[in-house]
């Protein structure tokens, strides 16, 4: 298993589900928030927002039809997870969802980029 | 270290579930010019000369504070707003709303005559640019659409019955690439162009034949020539026409504008001329021979695509058109031959280039993103104009057109790898991308009024957000332009002196039109804000996160 990323590692039957669904980029554990601040993950998740998300979020989350991203203290990563691999129609306003091609754990680097975006969840990377 | 795992219900029932499975038409003929119905809208810009101008007049400044709304049709569905330009045959508006659900609706009474809904491949969902078109085309009896899944169909006018159904691009292995406008009628063929030069795909234009939906020929946007796409650059080159065309019967040409080259910064693995993106075609719609082209923007590093409207008058005798670039100017060219004929400046800032030469349109003083080095770009990728269209007065001779400026700050990425991106991700090639002021200045929008042909300005209206929809001139001597806010203004043609205005609660991304029914005439107000723009664009102008979306198709006419 050392060939497996940290946050992979976890029970027998979960880690083998969650190798089941990786193929179907279903299913990945959730990082911790340690790992989430990590800085090479911030970095790619930052590459990848700028060039998959700008169109509609601005390259910092302060464009789009939402709420900034920069004044999201304490949003759920689990729940931004969500909507980046399942998409959300609300209004007129669509996301697609980038299960299945953005891989799930480049999804929790998005992530980890969108919450450093919160000074109050990341002051050492603000 | 405390490991969190969550596999929420819906994901194991989905991974149990997957774990458990483990001919061309010939003697086309030529068609002839058609006959002008004053009360009609028959084409996207109403006739094949690009001027979205009304013939009718009984609607005019001194009775327009008279307009009241005389119905309103709802099409059921907001997704990304209203974005069509309503046509109008014989009393009859034809309509394509959100999600490609199309509608033929009594233009006296508003009362809806055939609804067709599109069920679209959920592939439509996941595209960059899905779930939204610009209009259909009718024509041979027969209501044409080209779906956000890549088929285009054919439709009973009368009826809205499906009557043939050709499927054209496969969004599946050209990362979404569709339709978002209509077709264009070129005699017996059906033309159309897909999205989008952002993405990574080699783009193509599509013809069939109009009564059996039978492919007939495919022009590739993407040329077959080393010089213009080194190795395989031009593999997910971008290309595409995402506009409509437009049909000149009497040069029997179709003309249409292709999208920019992709990775839309990055020239890097491309470098070549990048044919022909960026560029004006004029295609002999029976074969789809090239008659002649102008690339506006060689080995375009901007995104200043081509794809704008094209406005076609006489000068001293010659026929010739106008084309608005993305990336702020104005090219007139011969229509026979393609010849440059003047090119003038739209934009007020414009560092791109230093300037265009007016006798050739070539290039002078590229000044391209660069990679690793932060610039300031301007006009920004949404353009001097967004695509929304102007529209022209024979009375006036003069050219109403949304206008907008501001700029980006632009780095380009240092290894930009097709591999790497996700499903119709688009290709910038950037690591950064933000929309800033002019330098020294500040955004501004305005709707004005100029000579298409030298571009000198007759009046010009303040805007403090850009306006989205596409203008509409009537021979009453009215412009009319909707705002981002839901307002609809009316002004004089010759002066700009607003007349009118009515709030239709939510902005305009779509076309204004006009036509008559039972001697009456309308205005109808396509309203509903929608699009990508809005979103990209709403971190320099925050006002757009505010607005309203909606859809609803609106007609006016004059108190009795």
């Amino acid at each position: 298993m050392a060939d497996r990323p940290k946050w992979q590692r976890g029970p027998r039957a979960c880690w083998w589900l969650a190798a089941s669904m990786a193929a179907m980029d279903l299913c990945a554990a959730q990082p911790t928030a340690d790992e989430l601040k990590n800085t090479e993950w911030i970095a790619a998740g930052r590459a990848r927002f700028v060039s998959a998300c700008a169109y509609c979020h601005g390259q910092e989350g302060t464009s789009g039809k939402s709420k900034s991203f920069k004044e999201r203290p304490g949003w759920d990563p689990a729940a931004i997870h969500d909507v980046i691999a399942e998409g959300r129609v609300r209004a007129g306003n669509v996301m697609p969802a980038w299960k299945g091609s953005i891989p799930d754990d480049d999804i929790w680097k998005l992530v980890a980029f969108i919450k450093s975006l919160t000074p109050e969840d990341h002051p050492a990377s603000n | 270290m405390a490991q969190t795992h969550r596999c929420a219900a819906t994901r194991l029932v989905a991974a149990t579930a997957a774990l458990a499975c483990c001919g061309l038409a010939t003697g086309l003929a030529r068609a002839a010019e058609p006959a002008d119905v004053a009360g009609d809208w028959a084409q996207y810009h109403r006739d094949y000369r690009g001027w979205r101008y009304s013939p009718l007049d009984q609607i005019n400044a001194s009775n327009v504070k008279r307009l009241r709304v005389a119905w309103i049709h709802q099409p059921g569905d907001i997704t990304q707003g209203m974005q069509a330009t309503p046509l109008a045959i014989g009393g009859v508006l034809y309509y394509v709303g959100p999600n490609n659900r199309v509608f033929a609706i009594d233009g006296a009474s508003g009362k809806e005559l055939w609804r067709y809904i599109t069920d679209l491949d959920p592939i439509s969902g996941k595209s960059l640019f899905g779930g939204y078109s610009r209009g259909v085309a009718v024509g041979h009896g027969k209501v044409y659409l080209g779906a956000s899944d890549g088929r285009v169909i054919a439709l009973d006018q009368a009826s809205g019955k499906q009557l043939w159904v050709t499927q054209l691009t496969d969004p599946k292995s050209c990362n979404g690439c569709n339709f978002t406008s209509p077709p264009t009628l070129a005699g017996d063929v059906l033309i159309m162009g897909p999205t989008g030069g952002d993405i990574a795909q080699s783009g193509r234009i599509y013809a069939v034949n109009a009564d059996t939906g039978a492919k007939m020929w495919t022009f590739e946007t993407i040329k077959n020539d080393p010089k213009s796409w080194p190795g395989d650059s031009g593999k997910s080159g971008g290309g595409g026409a995402w506009m409509p065309g437009q049909y000149d019967p009497r040069l029997d040409l179709f003309f249409i504008g292709t999208s920019n080259a992709a990775p839309d910064f990055d020239t890097s693995k491309r470098d070549g001329d990048n044919l022909y993106t960026a560029t004006v075609l004029a295609i002999e719609p029976k074969t789809g021979q090239l008659r002649w082209h102008h690339q506006e923007v060689p080995q375009d590093a901007w995104d200043f695509d081509s794809a704008y409207e094209f406005l076609m008058i006489e000068q001293g005798g010659k026929q010739v058109m106008t084309h608005l670039n993305k990336g702020g100017f104005v090219t007139v060219m011969d229509s026979k031959t393609g010849g440059v004929e003047n090119v003038w400046q739209f934009a007020q800032n414009v560092n791109w280039v230093t300037g265009v030469d007016p006798k050739t349109g070539a290039l002078i003083g590229r000044n391209a993103p660069e990679i690793g080095k932060s610039k300031t770009i301007c006009p920004s990728v949404l353009g001097a104009r967004s695509w929304n269209h102007g529209a022209y007065s024979p009375k006036t001779k003069l050219w109403y057109s949304n206008a907008q400026e501001f700029c980006e700050k632009v780095t380009v990425g240092a290894d930009n790898k097709v591999e790497s991106l996700a499903f119709s991700q688009p290709f910038f090639g950037a690591t950064e991308l933000d929309f800033v002021p002019p330098p020294g200045g500040k955004a501004s929008a305005r709707l004005q009024a100029v000579d298409p042909l030298t571009g000198m300005r007759a009046w010009s209206i303040d805007y403090d957000l850009p306006a989205l929809g596409s203008t509409l001139v009537t021979a009453g001597d009215l412009v009319f332009n909707g705002d981002s806010r839901g307002l609809v203004h009316a002004y004089e043609a010759q002066t700009g002196k607003e007349v009118w205005s009515f709030n239709v609660g939510s902005g305009l991304r779509a076309g204004l039109m006009s036509y008559s029914a039972s001697g009456k005439q309308y205005i109808v107000v396509p309203a509903g804000f929608g699009s990508l723009f809005p979103g990209f664009a709403s971190g320099l102008f925050p006002d757009y996160k505010n607005m309203n979306g909606g859809a609803a198709v609106i007609a006016f006419t004059l108190d009795p």
